[in-house]
């Protein structure tokens, strides 16, 4: 078998295993955009929500990346990008790229599934590009269900459509910069041998580089641009209707680089 | 790169294997070799280092010094390593299989990595008496028996010509047991290898044609089972007529070993048996038992000498 079908078959298998767990996560973020537009003149239409944001303190609304600028002009193009920067959303995303990379490699050892597959004629970087492969193929089919989600929430809520091109770039980033975090988590699951650990590291990454990028010491540092989350700010993507290249090239390049190192650590290590 | 290997190389080589976790020793100086076509056991208490062979045997753990040979190819060199496992059937100890899977799921998906078409899955689960209805259910539902059945399946569905398995026998009912020492006979009549540890000697005996005891990181011995079990001591009970006595004449006796007089029985542990017999002949024997040494007599004096050696 060639070694990219072998991390193909890996990753397509684990997915179709994984299926229910997927759905379930696919199916809550649907749900949290759909309700998002349904529910907007619930909460009394904009108006309300705003009045909402300004209930918040200074430090949470700087914690939810809120700016006066954007609290003072709040439109609903806004509101509907909002909806992918939301704490219930972007922490939903993160726990299954996190959990599914901590549990890939190190949760295999802890197990031992990692002996019956490395036994057969499988290269071990295969093993690590197959499993972010799934990670990847199941992070796709929760951003693409959102994005579906939120369009038909627009419609039935009478928003107006959705723009289709600013939202692509908008998943598309999404999708790099969790692939990005999970990339960092999967160098952790290479070296660890308990998933339960891995775990615990991935989080407090992800986390730690999320206060980062609202603390305005880091914010305004000259290597502010290494932070992923740095380049995830979906009003502004939203607003500027266009690929911000850069962003999205230090974004893949986290993701790559972080993958080789986890392959490459992977590969020296003893399966113990 | 040519990949070849003479075809005559033995299945399994071992040469001055060694490896360490931080302050522990786990393996040291360790020799072996196994020829194609014969049954090895290898044979330990728990610790002692079976599973750190057998995972430095099939590529898992890299040793500190040493060779590591699988039908030839070296298995420190990781594109010769995927090419033994082709040819290479393991199974890992019951742990290794994922819960949530189920066993269908895992035989094909396994099957499909390994590239090769599972010939014997259908023949293995007719002789383990593995029924469908197991295969459909997640692995974390079924019994251990039955998941260390879809263990044993995986590991030699596609007929390999290396079977590598860590304490096969763990978990199987004495059918079972007996059904795969049935399929491993099998196994070697076509040709194919076996290495596999255990600490149940009595599957090792009734099966191995080649035994390896393994204690502290270190081989002790390596023997055709049959040699082994020609040069070790026999038990020996031995009933004479009242009033006879023979001690003086018994102590006397080359290799003769725990001589002791129980309820007018002498009982006594003999390699050599001819001057035994000469002996017997002179003495009014009334009753005498001269039994082969079992797998546990070999392994506890083994042990013994060992012990006695290190003081």
């Amino acid at each position: 078998m060639n070694n990219l079908h072998a991390a193909w078959q890996i990753a397509w298998s684990t997915l179709r295993r994984r299926r229910g767990s997927l759905l379930t996560f696919a199916g809550v973020a649907a749900m949290f955009h759909f309700i998002t537009a349904v529910g907007l003149q619930m909460v009394g239409g904009l108006d309300g929500v705003q009045s909402m944001l300004e209930s918040y303190s200074p430090n949470i609304r700087q914690l939810l990346k809120i700016s006066p600028a954007l609290q003072a002009d709040y439109s609903l193009r806004d509101h509907l990008a909002f909806t992918w920067l939301h704490p219930f959303f972007i922490g939903l995303c993160a726990a299954f790229v996190v959990g599914r990379s901590s549990d890939a490699l190190a949760g295999d050892i802890e197990s031992g599934a990692v002996y019956l597959v490395l036994s057969r004629p499988v290269p071990r970087w295969a093993l690590v590009l197959g499993r972010i492969g799934e990670v990847g193929l199941g992070l796709a089919v929760i951003l693409l269900m959102s994005w579906l989600a939120l369009s038909i929430g627009v419609q039935i809520a009478d928003l107006g459509p959705l723009p289709v091109a600013p939202y692509a770039v908008l998943v598309v980033t999404a999708w790099c910069l969790f692939m990005a975090l999970s990339a960092v988590a999967l160098i952790v699951s290479s070296v660890a041998s308990r998933a339960g650990v891995a775990a615990a590291l991935g989080t407090i990454w992800t986390l730690a580089t999320y206060v980062l990028d609202v603390l305005p010491a880091a914010v305004n540092s000259p290597l502010a641009w290494l932070n992923p989350w740095h380049h995830y700010f979906p009003p502004g993507i939203v607003a500027a209707e266009s690929i911000g290249w850069f962003g999205l090239m230090i974004l893949v390049a986290w993701a790559t680089a972080a993958t080789i190192v986890a392959m490459a650590l992977f590969g020296r290590r003893d399966l113990v | 790169m040519n990949r070849q290997v003479p075809s005559n190389s033995p299945a399994i080589t071992l040469q001055g294997l060694s490896k360490r976790f931080k302050d522990v020793t786990a393996l040291e100086n360790v020799d072996l070799e196994i020829a194609r076509g014969k049954i090895l056991g290898f044979l330990g208490p728990n610790g002692a280092g079976k599973t750190t062979t057998i995972r430095i045997l099939t590529g898992f753990l890299k040793p500190d010094t040493g060779v590591v040979q699988l039908l030839g190819h070296d298995m420190r060199d990781p594109a010769a390593a995927l090419a033994a496992r082709r040819q290479l059937g393991f199974v890992p100890e019951i742990a290794g299989l994922d819960t949530s899977a189920t066993g269908q799921w895992l035989l094909d998906h396994l099957a499909r990595l390994q590239g090769q078409a599972p010939v014997d899955r259908d023949l293995l689960a007719d002789a383990l008496a593995l029924k469908d209805r197991d295969l459909r259910r997640p692995i974390g539902r079924l019994s251990r028996g039955t998941r260390q059945k879809i263990n044993l399946i995986q590991g030699l569905q596609h007929r390999p010509a290396v079977l590598v398995l860590d304490e096969p026998g763990e978990g199987l009912d004495p059918l079972a047991k007996r059904a795969l020492f049935d399929v491993l006979g099998q196994a070697r009549e076509r040709g194919a290898t076996v290495f596999f540890s255990s600490h149940v000697l009595g599957e090792v005996e009734s099966l191995c044609d080649d035994v390896a005891l393994i204690r502290d990181g270190r081989l002790g011995r390596v023997d055709e089972l049959d040699h082994l079990q020609r040069t070790m001591q026999r038990r020996v009970t031995l009933e004479l007529a009242a009033d006879t006595d023979a001690e003086a004449q018994l102590r006397a006796l080359p290799t003769v070993s725990q001589l002791r007089l129980h309820e007018h029985r002498w009982q006594f542990h003999i390699a050599e048996l001819d001057p035994l017999l000469k002996l017997l002949a002179e003495l009014p024997v009334h009753d005498v038992v001269i039994e082969p040494p079992s797998l546990e007599d070999l392994f506890m004096q083994y042990y013994d000498e060992a012990a006695t050696t290190s003081e």
